[in-house]
Protein backbone atom coordinates (compact mmCIF):
# COMPACT_ATOMS: atom_id res chain seq x y z
CA UNK A 1 0.00 0.00 0.00
CA UNK A 2 2.40 2.68 -1.16
CA UNK A 3 -0.18 5.43 -0.73
CA UNK A 4 -0.30 4.77 3.00
CA UNK A 5 3.31 5.87 3.47
CA UNK A 6 2.74 9.01 1.47
CA UNK A 7 -0.34 9.88 3.52
CA UNK A 8 1.54 9.26 6.73
CA UNK A 9 4.35 11.54 5.61
CA UNK A 10 1.95 14.28 4.55
CA UNK A 11 0.25 14.17 7.93
CA UNK A 12 3.56 14.18 9.77
CA UNK A 13 4.86 17.13 7.75
CA UNK A 14 1.66 19.06 8.36
CA UNK A 15 1.87 18.45 12.10
CA UNK A 16 5.60 18.90 12.58
CA UNK A 17 6.68 21.48 10.01
CA UNK A 18 5.49 24.70 8.41
CA UNK A 19 4.51 22.91 5.23
CA UNK A 20 0.80 22.62 4.44
CA UNK A 21 -0.54 19.45 2.86
CA UNK A 22 -2.22 21.27 0.02
CA UNK A 23 1.15 22.50 -1.28
CA UNK A 24 2.57 19.00 -1.28
CA UNK A 25 3.84 17.31 -4.43
CA UNK A 26 6.33 14.50 -4.90
CA UNK A 27 8.99 16.98 -5.96
CA UNK A 28 8.44 19.34 -3.03
CA UNK A 29 11.93 20.24 -1.81
CA UNK A 30 12.26 19.47 1.88
CA UNK A 31 15.97 19.83 2.55
CA UNK A 32 16.96 22.63 0.21
CA UNK A 33 13.95 24.66 1.32
CA UNK A 34 14.76 24.15 4.98
CA UNK A 35 11.47 22.40 5.82
CA UNK A 36 13.58 19.56 7.19
CA UNK A 37 16.83 20.04 9.05
CA UNK A 38 18.97 17.32 10.50
CA UNK A 39 17.16 17.22 13.82
CA UNK A 40 13.78 17.04 12.12
CA UNK A 41 15.10 14.14 10.07
CA UNK A 42 15.98 12.39 13.32
CA UNK A 43 12.44 12.99 14.60
CA UNK A 44 11.00 11.64 11.37
CA UNK A 45 13.11 8.46 11.42
CA UNK A 46 11.94 7.77 14.95
CA UNK A 47 8.31 8.55 14.19
CA UNK A 48 8.39 6.26 11.17
CA UNK A 49 9.87 3.51 13.28
CA UNK A 50 7.27 3.71 16.05
CA UNK A 51 4.21 4.53 13.90
CA UNK A 52 4.86 2.48 10.75
CA UNK A 53 7.21 -0.12 12.14
CA UNK A 54 9.74 0.71 9.45
CA UNK A 55 13.32 0.87 10.66
CA UNK A 56 15.48 3.16 8.57
CA UNK A 57 18.96 1.68 8.64
CA UNK A 58 21.86 4.09 9.13
CA UNK A 59 23.07 3.72 5.57
CA UNK A 60 19.78 5.19 4.46
CA UNK A 61 19.98 8.15 6.83
CA UNK A 62 21.56 10.31 4.14
CA UNK A 63 20.48 13.63 2.72
CA UNK A 64 19.49 12.25 -0.70
CA UNK A 65 16.77 10.08 0.83
CA UNK A 66 15.21 13.06 2.61
CA UNK A 67 15.53 15.60 -0.18
CA UNK A 68 11.92 15.52 -1.43
CA UNK A 69 8.57 14.01 -0.53
CA UNK A 70 9.07 11.57 -3.39
CA UNK A 71 12.47 10.41 -2.20
CA UNK A 72 11.22 9.77 1.32
CA UNK A 73 8.17 7.83 0.14
CA UNK A 74 10.32 5.83 -2.26
CA UNK A 75 12.68 4.91 0.57
CA UNK A 76 9.83 3.95 2.90
CA UNK A 77 8.20 1.78 0.23
CA UNK A 78 11.51 0.09 -0.53
CA UNK A 79 12.22 -0.63 3.12
CA UNK A 80 8.71 -1.91 3.70
CA UNK A 81 8.98 -4.24 0.73
CA UNK A 82 12.01 -5.68 2.57
CA UNK B 1 67.62 -8.66 41.42
CA UNK B 2 70.88 -10.50 41.69
CA UNK B 3 72.00 -10.91 38.10
CA UNK B 4 73.53 -7.64 36.97
CA UNK B 5 72.91 -7.27 33.25
CA UNK B 6 74.39 -4.35 31.39
CA UNK B 7 71.79 -1.60 31.20
CA UNK B 8 70.38 -1.37 27.68
CA UNK B 9 69.98 1.93 25.85
CA UNK B 10 66.91 3.14 24.01
CA UNK B 11 67.32 6.15 21.71
CA UNK B 12 64.19 8.22 21.10
CA UNK B 13 63.96 10.71 18.24
CA UNK B 14 61.77 13.67 19.24
CA UNK B 15 60.97 14.95 22.72
CA UNK B 16 57.33 15.97 22.16
CA UNK B 17 54.56 14.40 24.27
CA UNK B 18 55.08 10.97 22.69
CA UNK B 19 58.85 10.90 23.13
CA UNK B 20 58.74 12.30 26.66
CA UNK B 21 56.08 9.79 27.75
CA UNK B 22 58.07 6.92 26.33
CA UNK B 23 61.18 8.20 28.11
CA UNK B 24 59.41 8.32 31.48
CA UNK B 25 58.00 4.81 31.03
CA UNK B 26 61.32 3.29 29.98
CA UNK B 27 63.26 4.96 32.78
CA UNK B 28 60.82 3.44 35.24
CA UNK B 29 61.55 0.05 33.69
CA UNK B 30 65.27 0.64 34.28
CA UNK B 31 66.55 1.47 30.80
CA UNK B 32 69.06 4.09 29.82
CA UNK B 33 67.09 6.55 27.70
CA UNK B 34 68.54 9.13 25.32
CA UNK B 35 66.15 11.67 23.83
CA UNK B 36 67.36 13.32 20.64
CA UNK B 37 65.60 16.61 19.96
CA UNK B 38 66.53 19.19 17.36
CA UNK B 39 64.43 22.07 18.72
CA UNK B 40 65.12 24.12 21.83
CA UNK B 41 62.20 23.89 24.24
CA UNK B 42 59.89 25.60 24.88
CA UNK B 43 58.85 25.63 21.23
CA UNK B 44 55.55 26.33 19.49
CA UNK B 45 53.47 23.37 18.35
CA UNK B 46 49.97 22.80 17.05
CA UNK B 47 47.58 20.48 18.95
CA UNK B 48 46.17 21.95 22.14
CA UNK B 49 43.10 19.93 23.05
CA UNK B 50 43.58 16.72 25.02
CA UNK B 51 41.14 13.82 25.47
CA UNK B 52 39.79 12.38 28.70
CA UNK B 53 41.91 9.27 28.30
CA UNK B 54 45.03 11.40 27.80
CA UNK B 55 44.34 13.09 31.16
CA UNK B 56 43.99 9.70 32.83
CA UNK B 57 47.36 8.58 31.44
CA UNK B 58 49.04 11.85 32.47
CA UNK B 59 47.68 11.55 36.02
CA UNK B 60 48.69 7.92 36.22
CA UNK B 61 52.25 8.92 35.25
CA UNK B 62 52.25 11.48 38.08
CA UNK B 63 51.81 14.69 36.07
CA UNK B 64 48.36 15.57 37.50
CA UNK B 65 49.46 18.11 40.09
CA UNK B 66 51.84 19.87 37.70
CA UNK B 67 49.09 20.02 35.05
CA UNK B 68 46.61 21.45 37.56
CA UNK B 69 49.18 23.98 38.77
CA UNK B 70 49.93 25.13 35.20
CA UNK B 71 46.46 26.67 35.00
CA UNK B 72 45.44 24.97 31.78
CA UNK B 73 41.70 25.36 31.03
CA UNK B 74 39.62 22.38 32.08
CA UNK B 75 37.74 20.71 29.22
CA UNK B 76 34.57 18.84 30.15
CA UNK B 77 32.93 18.54 26.75
CA UNK B 78 33.06 19.12 23.03
CA UNK B 79 30.11 20.67 21.24
CA UNK B 80 29.80 20.03 17.53
CA UNK B 81 27.80 22.60 15.55
CA UNK B 82 26.51 21.63 12.12
CA UNK B 83 25.49 23.83 9.21
CA UNK B 84 22.22 24.97 10.74
CA UNK B 85 21.66 26.27 14.22
CA UNK B 86 19.65 23.30 15.45
CA UNK B 87 22.10 20.67 14.36
CA UNK B 88 24.33 20.62 17.38
CA UNK B 89 25.35 17.96 19.84
CA UNK B 90 27.44 18.00 22.96
CA UNK B 91 29.73 15.12 23.80
CA UNK B 92 30.89 15.07 27.42
CA UNK B 93 34.34 13.88 28.42
CA UNK B 94 33.50 10.67 30.24
CA UNK B 95 34.53 7.20 31.11
CA UNK B 96 32.53 4.05 31.62
CA UNK B 97 32.73 2.44 35.03
CA UNK B 98 32.98 -1.34 35.52
CA UNK B 99 29.22 -1.87 35.48
CA UNK B 100 28.58 0.43 32.55
CA UNK B 101 27.81 3.52 34.64
CA UNK B 102 28.98 6.71 33.04
CA UNK B 103 31.46 8.68 35.08
CA UNK B 104 31.81 12.33 34.05
CA UNK B 105 35.41 13.16 33.28
CA UNK B 106 37.57 16.09 32.41
CA UNK B 107 40.83 16.92 30.75
CA UNK B 108 42.95 19.93 29.85
CA UNK B 109 43.42 22.31 26.94
CA UNK B 110 47.14 23.05 26.82
CA UNK B 111 49.54 25.72 25.68
CA UNK B 112 51.93 23.42 23.89
CA UNK B 113 55.23 25.23 24.61
CA UNK B 114 54.53 24.89 28.36
CA UNK B 115 52.95 21.44 28.18
CA UNK B 116 55.71 19.87 26.11
CA UNK B 117 58.36 21.38 28.41
CA UNK B 118 56.53 20.09 31.47
CA UNK B 119 56.59 16.53 30.12
CA UNK B 120 60.18 16.77 28.92
CA UNK B 121 61.33 18.10 32.29
CA UNK B 122 59.47 15.20 33.90
CA UNK B 123 61.41 12.77 31.71
CA UNK B 124 64.72 14.46 32.56
CA UNK B 125 63.83 14.32 36.27
CA UNK B 126 63.41 10.56 35.85
CA UNK B 127 66.98 10.41 34.56
CA UNK B 128 66.48 10.48 30.80
CA UNK B 129 69.33 12.15 28.89
CA UNK B 130 68.71 14.83 26.27
CA UNK B 131 70.90 15.49 23.26
CA UNK B 132 70.20 18.67 21.32
CA UNK B 133 70.79 17.43 17.79
CA UNK B 134 69.03 16.35 14.65
CA UNK B 135 68.83 12.64 13.90
CA UNK B 136 70.03 12.33 10.31
CA UNK B 137 70.03 8.59 9.74
CA UNK B 138 70.30 5.20 11.35
CA UNK B 139 73.32 3.03 12.10
CA UNK B 140 73.14 -0.66 11.27
CA UNK B 141 75.09 -3.65 12.42
CA UNK B 142 74.50 -7.03 10.77
CA UNK B 143 71.51 -5.49 9.02
CA UNK B 144 69.85 -4.50 12.28
CA UNK B 145 69.41 -0.95 13.55
CA UNK B 146 72.10 -0.20 16.08
CA UNK B 147 71.78 3.53 16.66
CA UNK B 148 71.52 7.00 15.15
CA UNK B 149 73.65 9.39 13.18
CA UNK B 150 73.35 12.83 14.71
CA UNK B 151 74.26 16.36 13.73
CA UNK B 152 74.33 19.05 16.39
CA UNK B 153 73.64 22.77 15.93
CA UNK B 154 77.30 23.56 15.24
CA UNK B 155 77.23 21.11 12.33
CA UNK B 156 79.23 18.49 14.21
CA UNK B 157 78.32 14.86 13.36
CA UNK B 158 78.35 12.02 15.86
CA UNK B 159 77.05 8.48 16.32
CA UNK B 160 74.78 7.31 19.11
CA UNK B 161 74.69 3.55 19.60
CA UNK B 162 71.52 2.08 21.04
CA UNK B 163 69.89 -1.29 21.56
CA UNK B 164 66.59 0.06 20.28
CA UNK B 165 65.47 3.12 18.34
CA UNK B 166 62.03 4.67 18.84
CA UNK B 167 60.73 7.30 16.47
CA UNK B 168 58.58 10.02 18.06
CA UNK B 169 59.50 12.67 15.50
CA UNK B 170 55.92 13.59 14.65
CA UNK B 171 55.18 14.78 11.10
CA UNK B 172 58.89 14.51 10.30
CA UNK B 173 58.40 10.72 10.19
CA UNK B 174 62.12 10.23 10.70
CA UNK B 175 62.38 6.42 10.39
CA UNK B 176 60.18 6.38 7.31
CA UNK B 177 62.32 9.06 5.67
CA UNK B 178 65.44 7.13 6.64
CA UNK B 179 64.15 4.19 4.62
CA UNK B 180 63.58 1.96 7.65
CA UNK B 181 59.79 1.57 7.51
CA UNK B 182 57.59 0.41 4.63
CA UNK B 183 55.62 2.39 2.11
CA UNK B 184 54.08 5.75 2.94
CA UNK B 185 50.43 6.18 1.94
CA UNK B 186 48.53 9.41 1.59
CA UNK B 187 45.58 9.71 3.93
CA UNK B 188 42.06 10.64 2.91
CA UNK B 189 42.47 14.14 4.34
CA UNK B 190 45.75 15.08 2.73
CA UNK B 191 44.28 17.79 0.53
CA UNK B 192 43.17 19.71 3.62
CA UNK B 193 44.89 22.87 4.80
CA UNK B 194 44.67 24.35 8.31
CA UNK B 195 44.91 28.06 9.16
CA UNK B 196 45.07 29.06 12.79
CA UNK B 197 45.99 31.62 15.38
CA UNK B 198 45.32 32.72 18.95
CA UNK B 199 42.69 35.28 19.91
CA UNK B 200 41.72 37.26 22.98
CA UNK B 201 38.14 38.19 23.77
CA UNK B 202 36.36 35.24 22.14
CA UNK B 203 33.08 34.44 23.90
CA UNK B 204 33.32 31.28 26.01
CA UNK B 205 30.58 29.17 27.53
CA UNK B 206 29.67 30.01 31.13
CA UNK B 207 31.67 28.29 33.87
CA UNK B 208 32.22 25.43 34.50
CA UNK B 209 32.11 24.87 30.74
CA UNK B 210 34.36 27.82 29.91
CA UNK B 211 37.12 25.44 28.80
CA UNK B 212 34.94 23.51 26.36
CA UNK B 213 35.97 22.82 22.78
CA UNK B 214 33.63 23.87 19.99
CA UNK B 215 33.76 22.44 16.50
CA UNK B 216 31.85 24.21 13.74
CA UNK B 217 31.33 22.76 10.28
CA UNK B 218 29.82 24.43 7.29
CA UNK B 219 30.09 21.84 4.57
CA UNK B 220 31.94 18.64 3.89
CA UNK B 221 35.57 19.02 5.01
CA UNK B 222 35.18 22.70 5.89
CA UNK B 223 35.29 23.28 9.63
CA UNK B 224 36.73 25.32 12.46
CA UNK B 225 38.00 24.65 15.99
CA UNK B 226 37.57 26.82 19.07
CA UNK B 227 39.86 25.74 21.93
CA UNK B 228 40.35 27.90 25.05
CA UNK B 229 44.04 27.68 26.04
CA UNK B 230 44.18 30.17 28.91
CA UNK B 231 41.70 32.25 30.90
CA UNK B 232 41.75 34.82 28.10
CA UNK B 233 43.29 33.26 24.99
CA UNK B 234 41.47 30.95 22.57
CA UNK B 235 43.09 28.94 19.80
CA UNK B 236 41.02 29.18 16.64
CA UNK B 237 41.64 27.39 13.39
CA UNK B 238 39.93 26.79 10.09
CA UNK B 239 40.45 23.60 8.13
CA UNK B 240 39.49 23.69 4.49
CA UNK B 241 39.98 21.81 1.25
CA UNK B 242 43.21 23.22 -0.22
CA UNK B 243 41.46 23.89 -3.53
CA UNK B 244 39.05 26.36 -1.91
CA UNK B 245 41.97 28.36 -0.55
CA UNK B 246 43.76 28.35 -3.90
CA UNK B 247 40.68 29.51 -5.78
CA UNK B 248 40.19 32.37 -3.33
CA UNK B 249 43.49 33.98 -4.36
CA UNK B 250 43.71 35.34 -0.80
CA UNK B 251 46.64 35.47 1.59
CA UNK B 252 46.69 33.12 4.58
CA UNK B 253 45.71 36.01 6.82
CA UNK B 254 42.86 37.19 4.59
CA UNK B 255 41.53 33.69 4.14
CA UNK B 256 41.42 32.99 7.87
CA UNK B 257 39.72 36.31 8.59
CA UNK B 258 37.10 35.74 5.93
CA UNK B 259 36.38 32.15 6.93
CA UNK B 260 36.02 33.10 10.58
CA UNK B 261 33.46 35.68 9.58
CA UNK B 262 31.47 33.43 7.25
CA UNK B 263 31.93 29.78 8.20
CA UNK B 264 29.28 29.56 10.90
CA UNK B 265 26.99 32.22 12.43
CA UNK B 266 27.64 31.10 15.98
CA UNK B 267 31.40 31.17 15.45
CA UNK B 268 31.33 34.70 14.08
CA UNK B 269 29.09 35.76 16.95
CA UNK B 270 31.56 34.29 19.48
CA UNK B 271 34.40 36.16 17.75
CA UNK B 272 32.69 39.55 17.50
CA UNK B 273 34.96 41.15 20.10
CA UNK B 274 37.99 38.93 19.46
CA UNK B 275 41.44 40.26 18.59
CA UNK B 276 44.32 38.18 17.22
CA UNK B 277 47.27 37.93 19.60
CA UNK B 278 49.50 35.71 17.47
CA UNK B 279 50.59 35.52 13.90
CA UNK B 280 48.52 33.35 11.54
CA UNK B 281 49.98 29.89 10.99
CA UNK B 282 49.13 27.32 8.35
CA UNK B 283 49.88 23.67 7.77
CA UNK B 284 49.01 21.11 5.10
CA UNK B 285 49.75 17.58 3.89
CA UNK B 286 49.45 16.03 7.32
CA UNK B 287 47.31 13.00 6.44
CA UNK B 288 49.22 9.74 5.86
CA UNK B 289 50.08 6.34 7.22
CA UNK B 290 53.23 4.28 7.01
CA UNK B 291 53.57 0.48 6.68
CA UNK B 292 55.90 -1.64 8.81
CA UNK B 293 56.18 1.02 11.49
CA UNK B 294 57.47 -1.48 14.05
CA UNK B 295 60.17 -4.03 13.36
CA UNK B 296 63.43 -5.58 14.46
CA UNK B 297 65.00 -3.02 16.79
CA UNK B 298 62.73 -0.08 16.02
CA UNK B 299 59.21 1.27 16.26
CA UNK B 300 57.32 4.50 15.60
CA UNK B 301 54.74 6.15 17.83
CA UNK B 302 51.95 8.60 17.08
CA UNK B 303 52.36 11.02 14.20
CA UNK B 304 55.68 9.37 13.33
CA UNK B 305 53.69 6.68 11.51
CA UNK B 306 50.10 7.91 11.10
CA UNK B 307 47.99 11.01 11.23
CA UNK B 308 44.49 11.17 9.79
CA UNK B 309 42.81 14.47 10.57
CA UNK B 310 42.69 16.76 13.59
CA UNK B 311 38.90 17.11 13.96
CA UNK B 312 38.52 15.05 17.13
CA UNK B 313 41.78 16.10 18.80
CA UNK B 314 43.25 12.62 19.06
CA UNK B 315 46.87 13.52 18.22
CA UNK B 316 48.54 13.98 21.60
CA UNK B 317 46.23 11.42 23.17
CA UNK B 318 47.25 8.77 20.64
CA UNK B 319 50.96 9.56 20.89
CA UNK B 320 50.87 9.30 24.68
CA UNK B 321 48.92 6.03 24.64
CA UNK B 322 51.13 4.52 21.94
CA UNK B 323 54.19 5.56 23.95
CA UNK B 324 52.81 3.68 26.94
CA UNK B 325 52.21 0.56 24.86
CA UNK B 326 55.59 0.96 23.16
CA UNK B 327 57.42 0.94 26.50
CA UNK B 328 56.01 -2.50 27.25
CA UNK B 329 56.79 -3.74 23.76
CA UNK B 330 60.38 -2.47 23.86
CA UNK B 331 60.89 -4.01 27.29
CA UNK B 332 59.51 -7.30 25.97
CA UNK B 333 61.78 -7.16 22.95
CA UNK B 334 64.91 -6.37 24.94
CA UNK B 335 64.33 -9.02 27.60
CA UNK B 336 62.99 -11.91 25.48
CA UNK B 337 65.09 -14.75 24.09
CA UNK B 338 65.94 -13.83 20.55
CA UNK B 339 63.48 -16.27 18.91
CA UNK B 340 60.58 -14.67 20.81
CA UNK B 341 61.62 -11.08 20.69
CA UNK B 342 59.46 -10.01 17.73
CA UNK B 343 56.28 -11.11 19.44
CA UNK B 344 55.80 -7.96 21.60
CA UNK B 345 56.64 -5.79 18.61
CA UNK B 346 53.98 -7.46 16.48
CA UNK B 347 51.45 -7.16 19.28
CA UNK B 348 52.22 -3.45 19.53
CA UNK B 349 51.81 -2.97 15.78
CA UNK B 350 48.53 -4.86 15.83
CA UNK B 351 46.93 -2.92 18.71
CA UNK B 352 48.09 0.40 17.28
CA UNK B 353 46.84 -0.37 13.76
CA UNK B 354 43.41 -1.32 15.10
CA UNK B 355 43.18 1.86 17.17
CA UNK B 356 44.24 4.03 14.23
CA UNK B 357 41.65 2.27 12.06
CA UNK B 358 39.02 3.27 14.64
CA UNK B 359 40.16 6.88 14.41
CA UNK B 360 39.69 6.74 10.66
CA UNK B 361 36.30 5.06 10.96
CA UNK B 362 35.05 7.78 13.30
CA UNK B 363 36.28 10.60 11.10
CA UNK B 364 35.12 9.03 7.84
CA UNK B 365 31.65 8.40 9.26
CA UNK B 366 31.44 11.96 10.54
CA UNK B 367 32.09 13.37 7.06
CA UNK B 368 30.44 10.76 4.85
CA UNK B 369 27.36 10.03 6.94
CA UNK B 370 26.86 13.21 8.96
CA UNK B 371 23.20 12.40 9.66
CA UNK B 372 23.97 8.86 10.74
CA UNK B 373 26.77 10.19 12.96
CA UNK B 374 24.41 12.70 14.51
CA UNK B 375 21.89 9.93 15.12
CA UNK B 376 24.48 7.75 16.85
CA UNK B 377 26.07 10.55 18.86
CA UNK B 378 22.87 12.26 19.92
CA UNK B 379 20.28 9.47 20.16
CA UNK B 380 21.16 5.83 19.57
CA UNK B 381 24.66 5.37 21.00
CA UNK B 382 25.48 8.45 23.05
CA UNK B 383 27.62 6.70 25.64
CA UNK B 384 29.55 4.70 23.02
CA UNK B 385 30.40 7.77 20.98
CA UNK B 386 31.41 9.70 24.10
CA UNK B 387 33.64 6.77 25.01
CA UNK B 388 35.41 6.85 21.64
CA UNK B 389 35.68 10.65 21.57
CA UNK B 390 37.20 10.48 25.05
CA UNK B 391 40.14 8.85 23.29
CA UNK B 392 39.64 5.30 24.57
CA UNK B 393 40.70 3.63 21.35
CA UNK B 394 43.42 1.19 22.36
CA UNK B 395 41.64 -0.99 24.91
CA UNK B 396 39.63 -4.19 24.80
CA UNK B 397 36.50 -2.13 25.47
CA UNK B 398 37.13 -0.13 22.29
CA UNK B 399 37.21 -3.38 20.35
CA UNK B 400 33.66 -4.12 21.55
CA UNK B 401 32.26 -0.58 21.30
CA UNK B 402 28.91 -1.03 19.53
CA UNK B 403 28.96 2.36 17.83
CA UNK B 404 32.44 1.60 16.52
CA UNK B 405 31.22 -1.67 15.03
CA UNK B 406 28.11 -0.03 13.55
CA UNK B 407 30.21 2.69 11.88
CA UNK B 408 32.70 0.19 10.51
CA UNK B 409 29.88 -1.85 8.99
CA UNK B 410 28.25 1.27 7.61
CA UNK B 411 31.42 2.29 5.79
CA UNK B 412 31.98 -1.27 4.57
CA UNK B 413 28.47 -1.37 3.05
CA UNK B 414 29.17 1.85 1.24
CA UNK B 415 32.39 0.39 -0.16
CA UNK B 416 30.58 -2.70 -1.38
CA UNK B 417 27.82 -0.57 -2.89
CA UNK B 418 30.52 1.26 -4.84
CA UNK B 419 29.67 4.77 -5.87
CA UNK B 420 25.95 4.18 -5.48
CA UNK B 421 25.60 7.15 -3.19
CA UNK B 422 28.27 9.47 -4.58
C1 LIG C 1 45.82 21.41 12.20
C2 LIG C 1 46.12 20.46 13.32
C3 LIG C 1 45.43 20.57 14.54
C4 LIG C 1 45.70 19.69 15.59
N1 LIG C 1 44.98 19.79 16.75
C5 LIG C 1 45.20 18.89 17.74
C6 LIG C 1 44.49 18.95 18.97
O1 LIG C 1 43.64 19.82 19.19
N2 LIG C 1 44.77 18.02 19.92
C7 LIG C 1 45.72 17.06 19.73
O2 LIG C 1 45.94 16.23 20.61
N3 LIG C 1 46.41 16.98 18.59
C8 LIG C 1 46.19 17.87 17.60
N4 LIG C 1 46.93 17.79 16.46
C9 LIG C 1 47.94 16.74 16.35
C10 LIG C 1 49.17 17.02 17.23
O3 LIG C 1 49.80 18.18 16.78
C11 LIG C 1 50.14 15.85 17.17
O4 LIG C 1 49.45 14.66 17.04
C12 LIG C 1 51.05 15.74 18.38
O5 LIG C 1 51.80 16.90 18.58
C13 LIG C 1 51.97 14.54 18.22
O6 LIG C 1 52.87 14.45 19.29
P1 LIG C 1 54.25 13.70 19.10
O7 LIG C 1 54.93 13.71 20.41
O8 LIG C 1 54.00 12.39 18.44
O9 LIG C 1 55.05 14.57 18.04
P2 LIG C 1 55.45 16.13 18.08
O10 LIG C 1 54.71 16.83 19.15
O11 LIG C 1 55.29 16.62 16.70
O12 LIG C 1 56.97 16.11 18.48
C14 LIG C 1 57.97 15.68 17.60
C15 LIG C 1 59.30 16.27 18.00
O13 LIG C 1 60.33 15.64 17.25
C16 LIG C 1 61.31 16.59 16.91
N5 LIG C 1 62.02 16.07 15.73
C17 LIG C 1 61.48 15.80 14.53
N6 LIG C 1 62.41 15.28 13.69
C18 LIG C 1 63.55 15.21 14.39
C19 LIG C 1 64.87 14.74 14.08
N7 LIG C 1 65.18 14.22 12.88
N8 LIG C 1 65.82 14.81 15.04
C20 LIG C 1 65.52 15.32 16.27
N9 LIG C 1 64.30 15.78 16.61
C21 LIG C 1 63.32 15.71 15.69
C22 LIG C 1 60.52 17.86 16.66
O14 LIG C 1 61.33 19.01 16.82
C23 LIG C 1 59.43 17.76 17.73
O15 LIG C 1 59.77 18.44 18.91
C24 LIG C 1 46.68 18.68 15.41
C25 LIG C 1 47.38 18.59 14.21
C26 LIG C 1 47.10 19.45 13.16
C27 LIG C 1 47.85 19.31 11.88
Amino acid sequence: MPAANRDYLAAWLAAETDLSVTELTDTSELLASGVLDSLKIMDLTMAVESDLGITIPLEDVIGENFATVGSIVQMLDRLQAG
Amino acid sequence: MTCARPVKTVAIVGAGPGGATLAVRLRRLGYRVVLVEKATFPREHIGESLTGECAIVLREMGFGDAMDAAGFPVKRAVTVHGPNKLNRFRVPVQRLGEDGVIIPGQTWQVRRPEFDSLLLNGALAEGAELIRAEARGVLRRDGRISGLRLRDETGEDSDLTADFVADASGLQTFLSRSGVCGARHRGGYEKQVAFYGQFEGARRDAAPDDGATHIFYAARHLWAWFIPISSTVTSIGVVTPGALFKESGQSVQEYLTEQLASLHPELSERLREAQPVSETWSTSNYSYHIDDFAGDGYLCIGDAHQFTDPIFSFGVSNSVQEASLAAGAIDGYLTARSVDRMHPIHTYADIVSRAQARVKTLIDTFWEFPLAFLKLAHYDRQADIAELLSGRLYSQSAEMNEAGIIMRDLLAKRRVAGDGRA
